[in-house]
């Protein structure tokens, strides 16, 4: 007769090993559990009442497996990509470039929760958590594989975390900190609960949902497939929080407050643009300040009141930076897209800029002006002039350009002096999070760091582009080939 | 809808449906007072529930109903939904409200049912 799973449950989940050939610190060193410390006994109390067998657990996965196939089956038969607009086509190709090792990075972490986590209820956890980040890995690479033919850019799935081009490697540091190298209270609290739990909302509800309305059926639904499982396991984060509450309150407020801040200027960058400009504006849902107040900020502040934590000291500054950072990236990405491995679209048609401004009141006055000048230039043919030469300052953080988190009057220089070495920040929540830890971040050459020591050689913007790997077939352009524009020409007098 | 009461019933009693507004196996959601309440039909008989999953909230009704068993779209809390009872986790529920019909109408009351154990 075969138990019910309630009475096996508790029993496979609290097995333990007593060590007896080893030292407790061999087995489970500091360094990977994150303990500290906590006593044993406080992480008995850590529980996560949703019950997940590996029985359940295939049939559920395998369900959604043939879901995701039948789909993007019948999408590819039916020429859907081919069809889709190239603006769209970019958050695509971005996400696919950004996301799909950070899935892989993800089996990572998973992998130490299983091996590592300060209990055994917990290391159970982990398993599914491991073998849903393998999925969604597999995922992205089969979702890029058959579109392969259609654009070499999908190439980048695999290939844009081999590259050095500068917007990968800023999402590479931050997933280099919070899942490779972060022991298993840190990872849950950073990764699991702020970034699983709150972020991923935003690229796989969010533009699921735009891509949905785009016409983008498979890659809409490969999100929301995925979403399903980061909802689950991003569950890990709690349960953990609430062990901390008890011990170790402060190290959970610094690690949540910093974890929620870089995820904010990550998703600025990367999703930010995908929703406010790249989606037709049409097919718009919300802006992605909306989403961010309903489902991030929302979210985030219920989960520091309920668990008795305090809100950022930063949390006007975010608000602020809310209106402003992810604008400021894309006019960024945008002059600069020669660096980026997909074409961005401008989204300042006349009436793009009506929406923008409907959803961003002081949108006009900060950027209006910038993109002003471009056009300009484009209607005047001095493309030479909408194209950069150089390369801008980043922060010794997040890696991203200086003067992009706020709006344009914020530009007051962020500085820190750590053994010697100058260090420069895109806001000064930036160099509060350096200032915390500066031997986390110290050291670190960012891409115009390395620049100006010569080990980009030769010195310019062609020689940067090389050593980012950017190859002229996938190099970024304008999505429409800069027709948009026309509408602003001076009437031609004839 | 209008709904004229046949035999009067207690003053919580909101009617939310017409009686044959939900085929077996279905479910829908409906707000009284502000607040969501579920509605689901099942051999032939009439269940309500609070609308938002206890776990963090989602609408219930976003989610799925397959036999007997409710299950929740963001973590998958599964709950029995003739009975309300949690089936994973098992220490969790839904809260009931009370369902009477009348006059072709279902009527639900305002109310979540007390001291209900199922
Ligand atoms: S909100 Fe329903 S399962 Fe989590
Ligand atoms: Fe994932
Ligand atoms: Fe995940």
């Amino acid at each position: 007769m075969l138990l019910n799973r309630d009475d096996w449950y508790d029993i496979s989940r609290d097995l333990d090993w007593t060590l007896s050939y080893v030292d407790e610190e061999v087995a489970f060193p500091q360094c990977w559990t994150g303990k500290r410390a906590i006593p044993d006994e406080a992480w008995q109390a850590w529980d996560e009442p949703f019950r997940v067998s590996y029985r359940d657990y295939v049939r559920v996965q395998r369900e959604k497996e043939s879901g995701v196939k039948a789909v993007g089956d019948a999408m590819l038969r039916a020429g859907v990509y081919q069809k889709l607009d190239p603006a769209h086509v970019a958050a695509a190709h971005l996400h696919m470039g950004t996301t799909c090792m950070v899935e892989y990075m993800a089996v990572t972490m998973q992998s130490r929760f299983c091996r590592f986590a300060p209990t055994p209820r917990w290391r159970n956890l982990g398993v599914f958590g491991m073998l849903d980040e393998t999925r969604h890995t597999q995922l992205d690479l089969r979702f890029s594989h058959d579109l392969l033919r259609f654009d070499p850019r999908f190439d980048w799935a695999q290939k844009a975390f081999h590259t050095n081009e500068w917007g990968v490697l800023a999402v590479k540091n931050f997933f280099d900190d919070i899942m490779l190298s972060s022991d298993c209270v840190e990872a849950a609290l950073a990764t699991s609960l702020t970034v699983e739990h709150g972020f991923t909302n935003i690229q796989f509800v969010a533009l699921a949902a735009d891509a949905m309305a785009a016409g983008d059926v498979n890659w809409s639904n490969l999100l929301s497939s995925i979403q399903t499982d980061e909802a689950r396991h991003a569950q890990q984060g709690f349960p953990t929080l609430q062990v901390l509450m008890e011990h170790d309150p402060q190290r959970a407020q610094q690690a949540i407050d910093v974890a929620f801040w870089r995820s904010t200027r990550l998703f600025q960058t990367l999703t930010g643009p995908a929703m406010d400009y790249y989606t037709p504006l049409d097919q718009r849902k919300m802006s992605f300040k909306e989403f961010m107040l309903e489902w991030v900020v929302n979210h985030h502040e219920r989960i520091l009141a309920d668990y008795g934590l305090s809100k950022p000291w930063y949390w006007d500054k975010f608000l602020h930076s809310l209106e402003n950072g992810h604008h400021a990236m894309h006019l960024g990405l945008w002059f600069w897209r020669p660096t980026l491995f997909w074409k961005p679209n401008a989204g300042v048609s006349k009436a793009e800029r009506e929406w923008l401004n409907e959803k961003y009141p002081t949108w006009e006055e900060n950027w209006g002006g910038y993109w002003d000048q471009i056009i300009a230039n484009i209607n005047a043919g001095r493309m030479d002039l909408t194209l950069p030469e150089t390369l801008p300052a980043l922060c010794n953080v997040t890696q991203l350009p200086l003067g992009s988190a706020m709006s344009r009057h914020d530009l007051e220089p962020a500085v820190s002096v750590y053994e010697g070495r100058t260090y420069q920040f895109d806001s000064d929540i930036s160099k509060w999070c350096f200032d915390l830890d500066p031997a986390r971040y110290a050291g670190h050459m960012n891409v115009v760091d390395r620049f100006i020591a010569g080990q980009i050689q030769p010195m310019s913007l062609a020689g940067g582009l090389e050593w980012m790997g950017l190859t002229p077939d996938v190099m970024g352009d304008d999505a429409y080939g800069y027709r948009w524009a026309a509408e602003y020409a001076p009437a031609m007098a004839d | 809808m209008f709904c004229s009461v046949a035999e009067p019933l207690p003053e919580q009693f909101v009617a939310v449906a017409a009686e044959d507004e939900l085929w077996d196996g279905e479910m829908a959601s409906y707000e009284i007072d502000g607040s969501e309440v579920l509605l689901l039909r099942l051999d032939g008989e009439y269940r309500a529930y609070n609308g938002e999953c206890p776990h963090q909230s989602t609408p219930l009704v976003e989610g799925e109903l397959d036999g007997y068993t409710l299950t929740c779209r963001t973590h998958e809390w599964s709950f029995d939904a003739r009975t309300g009872a949690g089936l994973n986790p098992a220490m969790a529920r839904l809260r009931r409200h009370e369902v009477r019909l009348s006059d072709g109408c279902v009527w639900v009351s305002r109310s979540e049912e007390r001291g209900i154990r199922s």
